[in-house]
C-alpha cells in the first residue's frame, strides 16, 4: 500500500518542501550556535558618532545644555577646550555645561609621576538627567578621570570609559567616596557601551589617548569644532526642606517623648 | 478499542500537561519560602477579657487571626483546642495586653466560644487573613502634580531612590507573623483587630533624587592605539632636524651676577585683619530628640490630622508623584472581605487615606523624608507616622521598612514615640529590613511617630 496517493508532481513538491525545511532548520540551528550581532551604536566608533545617533533619535536633546562635572586626580591641572584655546580652571575638577552631540576636548597636565606629560582626553555626552527644577546644576553627570586612566594613557594605550547611570534596583549596595566612581574593566573583544547599557543608562563616553595637537591643525580642528562649553559654579550642598518652624508663627505641638527604639537583637 | 486507547492516551497527555502547568504555576507563585521574613519574638496578643479567669489562663480567649471568609460574628474566637495550639505557638510572647474597657460582654459570650467548631488556618498559598482597603475617593492631592513640587515629569526611575509603598508582590502576614512578599523599598504596617483580623497597610512612597554613576572601561593596547592615532603625530616628534641644527655657537655671553636687588622691600606695616567677635556665647544645637523636626512640622505628623492647607508641604516631603504604577496603585486597607485591588486610579497620589464604613480598624501609615534630593554620602531623615483611624483599639502594630540597596541605615538612629521593639536584619538587597513592633496597643484615633536616619550610598 502506498503511503500517499498523490501524483508524481505532488511527490516532487513534497520532496522539495522537505529539503527546504531541512535547510531552514539546519541554518537556524547553526545560527543559534554562532550568534552574530551587529550593534548600531558601539563604543569603538569614531568620537562623536555615538552621540550623534543618540541626538538624532531624540531631537529634543539637541538644545539641552547638560551640566557635566569633570573630576581628575588631585594635583593635576585641568583645562577645558574651547574654540579660542583651553580654559584653565582653578582646580582639578570643573563643572561644565555641555551639549549632546559635540565632542569636547580637555587637557590634563601636571600628572603625578608623569611630570611634563600632557594628555588630551575627549568626552561626548549621550543623554541627559532630569533633576527637580532648580537643582539642574547641583546634580551633574560625573565623569571621573582616575590616576590609573592617566597612567594607562601616558604609556600609550587608549582608555575608553563609558559613564552610565546606575539602575538603583541593581546598584551595588556599597558605599564609595565622593568624587570616586567605581568602574568595571571589559576585555578587548567586548564593547564597553554595550556593557554599560546592560548595567544602566549610558550618559557619556570618555576617551584618553596619547594624542597631542600637531602644528598642522588648528585649535578648532583639534577640539572637534565643538562649541564653547559653559563653565558652571561648583555644586552646592543638596538642599533640605525649608524650615517651616520659621515660616509658621504658630507653636508646634509636641506629643510624645521620642526615645531610641529598643534593639531586639 | 484502538481508538479508545488513543483517546485514553490523549487524555493522559492532557492531564500530564495540566499537572505540569499547575506545578509551574505553583512553583512560580507569588509566595515562596524564600521571601519570608519571620519576626515575632514577643508578639502581644489581643485578648478580650472575660469574667471567667480560667479561660484567660488557658489561653482560650485569645483572639486568633481568622480567614477572611468567616463572618465577624461566627468566627471571632476559635475553639478551645485550637486556641491552646495558638497559645503554644505564642510561647515566645513576653507581654500580653488585655482590654478591659472597650469590650462588650455580649459580643464575646461563652456561646460564641462553642459556636465555632473548627477553624482552618490558611495554608501558605492561601492567605486570607489580611484585607486590603481602598483609598478615599479624590484623596489624591492636587499638589502632587509635577509643576507643584518641582518634580520633573521627564525624570526616569533610574534617577531616584525610592522607599515606601508595597511594590510588586503584595505583602502578606500569616498567623505566625511571618511576612511574605516583602521586597526592597517596601514599607508596611500590620496590626490585629479586636475581631481577630490581621490587616496590612502600606505607606506612601517617598522618592529622593539621588543619581549615582558607574563606568565601564576598556583599555586598548599599543597596537590598537596606533591604528587609531594619526601617524602625523609621530612624524612631528622626529628630532632629526633639530639634531642637525645643533651647530657650535660662535659667541658666548657671560652670565653676570646681579649686583643689587630691586623691589625687595619688606612690608612696612601690617593690616589688622582680625574679625570682630560678634557672638561669643553661641551654643551649637546637637540635636532635638523630643521635638519635631522642620520637615515634620505638619499637622498630619504632629497630631495625625490632615489639613489641605499643608498639602503643599506634605508633597514636598513625600515626593511620591509619578511613582505610583498602575499595578501598584493602591495597596491600602479596606474591607474585611477579599483583598481589593483598585486599578482605575492612575493619578499620582501623595498620601494614602482610608475610610472605614463601620468603624473597622484602619491604620494609616504616612512617610516623609527630610530631603527631596541627596548626593552620595549624604544623610536623609525619614519619619513615619502611623494612625489608628478607627473607633477601636488595634494591637500588635508592626511597622516594617525594607530599605532599598542605595539606603544605608545609620546605627542607633531609630526613634519611636511609643515603646517598641526594634529589630533590623539583612535583606536581599544588601541593606537592612527595619522592624518596629509597637508593644502597646494603639488607641482609637491616635497614633505615633517613628524616625530613623539613612545614608545615601
Amino acid at each position: 500500500m502506498k503511503p500517499f496517493d498523490g501524483t508524481k508532481k505532488n511527490q516532487i513538491m513534497i520532496r522539495w518542501f522537505a529539503a527546504v525545511t531541512i535547510l531552514v532548520c539546519g541554518a537556524s540551528v547553526s545560527d543559534a550556535q554562532r550568534p552574530v550581532r551587529h550593534e548600531l551604536i558601539r563604543g569603538d566608533m569614531p568620537p562623536g558618532l555615538a552621540a550623534d545617533y543618540y541626538r538624532l533619535s531624540n531631537p529634543a536633546l539637541e538644545s539641552h545644555n547638560q551640566p557635566v562635572r569633570i573630576i581628575s586626580p588631585l594635583g593635576t591641572q585641568l583645562e577645558i577646550g574651547s574654540p579660542n584655546g583651553f580654559i584653565k580652571v582653578n582646580s582639578s575638577r570643573a563643572s561644565v555645561g555641555m551639549r549632546i552631540g559635540p565632542v569636547y576636548r580637555m587637557k590634563v597636565s601636571n600628572i603625578p609621576q608623569h611630570v611634563g606629560k600632557e594628555l588630551y582626553p575627549s568626552v561626548e555626552i549621550l543623554g541627559r538627567l532630569n533633576p527637580p527644577k532648580g537643582l539642574e546644576n547641583e546634580f551633574p553627570i560625573e565623569v571621573v578621570i582616575s590616576q590609573d586612566d592617566l597612567e594607562q594613557a601616558a604609556e600609550g594605550r587608549l582608555v575608553t570609559k563609558v559613564v552610565y547611570l546606575e539602575n538603583p534596583e541593581t546598584a551595588l549596595p556599597h558605599r564609595h567616596k565622593a568624587d570616586d566612581q567605581p568602574y568595571f574593566d571589559v576585555g578587548g573583544s567586548e564593547d564597553p557601551l554595550r556593557a554599560a547599557d546592560r548595567l544602566g543608562r549610558p550618559l557619556a563616553i570618555l576617551r584618553i589617548g596619547s594624542r597631542i595637537p600637531t602644528s598642522s591643525e588648528t585649535n578648532q580642528q583639534f577640539n572637534f569644532h565643538a562649541p564653547a562649553p559653559t563653565l558652571l559654579p561648583d555644586p552646592q550642598v543638596a538642599p533640605t526642606l525649608p524650615d517651616w518652624n520659621q515660616l509658621d508663627q504658630g507653636s508646634s505641638v509636641i506629643e510624645g517623648n521620642f526615645i531610641p527604639a529598643g534593639n531586639g537583637q | 478499542m484502538k481508538t479508545d486507547s488513543r483517546q485514553h492516551n490523549r487524555f493522559l497527555s492532557v492531564a500530564t500537561c495540566l499537572a505540569a502547568l499547575s506545578g509551574v504555576l505553583i512553583g512560580s507563585g507569588w509566595v515562596t519560602a524564600d521571601d519570608q521574613h519571620n519576626r515575632s519574638t514577643n508578639r502581644s496578643v489581643l485578648v478580650p477579657i472575660k469574667n471567667d479567669s480560667t479561660q484567660k489562663t488557658d489561653g482560650v480567649n485569645e483572639a486568633t487571626p481568622l480567614p477572611s471568609n468567616c463572618s465577624t460574628d461566627a468566627c471571632l474566637i476559635p475553639n478551645a483546642s485550637q486556641a491552646t495550639d495558638h497559645a503554644q505557638t505564642a510561647t515566645h510572647s513576653q507581654t500580653e495586653f488585655t482590654f478591659t474597657d472597650s469590650i462588650d460582654s455580649p459580643e464575646f459570650s461563652s456561646r460564641d466560644l462553642e459556636a465555632v467548631p473548627q477553624i482552618t488556618y490558611p495554608t501558605p498559598l492561601g492567605y486570607g487573613l489580611q484585607v486590603y482597603g481602598v483609598p478615599a475617593k479624590n484623596s489624591a492631592s492636587k499638589l502632587s502634580r509635577p509643576d507643584y513640587n518641582n518634580w520633573n515629569p521627564n525624570a526616569g526611575r533610574d534617577e531616584y531612590v525610592f522607599d515606601g509603598s508595597d511594590r510588586g508582590k503584595r505583602v502578606q502576614v500569616d498567623q505566625s507573623w511571618n511576612v511574605h512578599g516583602l521586597e526592597t523599598e517596601d514599607t508596611i504596617g500590620h496590626f490585629d483587630t479586636l475581631d481577630g483580623r490581621r490587616i496590612v497597610t502600606p505607606s506612601n512612597r517617598v522618592a529622593i533624587y539621588a543619581p549615582r554613576f558607574g563606568a565601564v572601561r576598556k583599555v586598548d593596547g599599543v597596537f590598537n592605539a596606533r591604528l587609531t592615532q594619526p601617524v602625523v603625530a609621530f612624524e612631528e616628534k622626529t628630532p632629526l632636524a633639530q639634531a642637525a641644527g645643533h651647530d657650535n655657537s660662535s659667541t658666548t655671553k657671560q652670565h653676570l651676577a646681579l649686583n643689587r636687588f630691586a623691589g625687595a622691600n619688606r612690608a612696612s606695616g601690617f593690616v589688622d585683619r582680625t574679625r570682630g567677635v560678634v557672638s561669643d556665647t553661641v551654643t551649637h544645637l546637637f540635636g532635638a530628640s523630643s521635638t519635631f523636626k522642620p520637615f515634620e512640622n505638619l499637622s498630619l505628623l504632629r497630631i495625625g490630622k490632615w489639613s489641605n492647607a499643608e498639602s503643599a508641604r506634605l508633597d514636598l516631603g513625600i515626593q511620591s508623584a509619578l511613582v505610583w504604577e498602575d499595578d501598584l496603585g493602591l495597596q491600602v486597607v479596606a474591607k474585611k472581605v477579599s483583598p481589593i485591588i483598585v486599578r482605575d486610579v492612575s493619578a499620582v497620589q501623595a498620601m494614602v487615606k482610608v475610610d472605614s464604613e463601620d468603624g473597622t480598624a484602619i491604620l494609616r501609615v504616612t512617610k516623609v523624608a527630610s530631603k527631596i534630593a541627596a548626593r552620595t554620602g549624604e544623610f536623609v531623615d525619614f519619619t513615619i507616622r502611623y494612625d489608628n483611624l478607627s473607633g477601636q483599639r488595634i494591637g500588635n502594630v508592626t511597622i516594617i521598612d525594607n530599605l532599598t540597596r542605595r539606603l544605608e541605615y545609620v546605627p542607633d538612629s531609630a526613634q519611636s514615640s511609643h515603646k517598641s521593639e526594634f529589630i533590623s536584619e539583612q535583606n536581599d538587597g544588601g541593606s537592612l529590613m527595619l522592624r518596629w513592633e509597637i508593644t502597646e496597643p494603639v488607641a482609637a484615633n491616635s497614633g505615633g511617630i517613628i524616625r530613623f536616619r539613612c545614608r545615601v550610598r
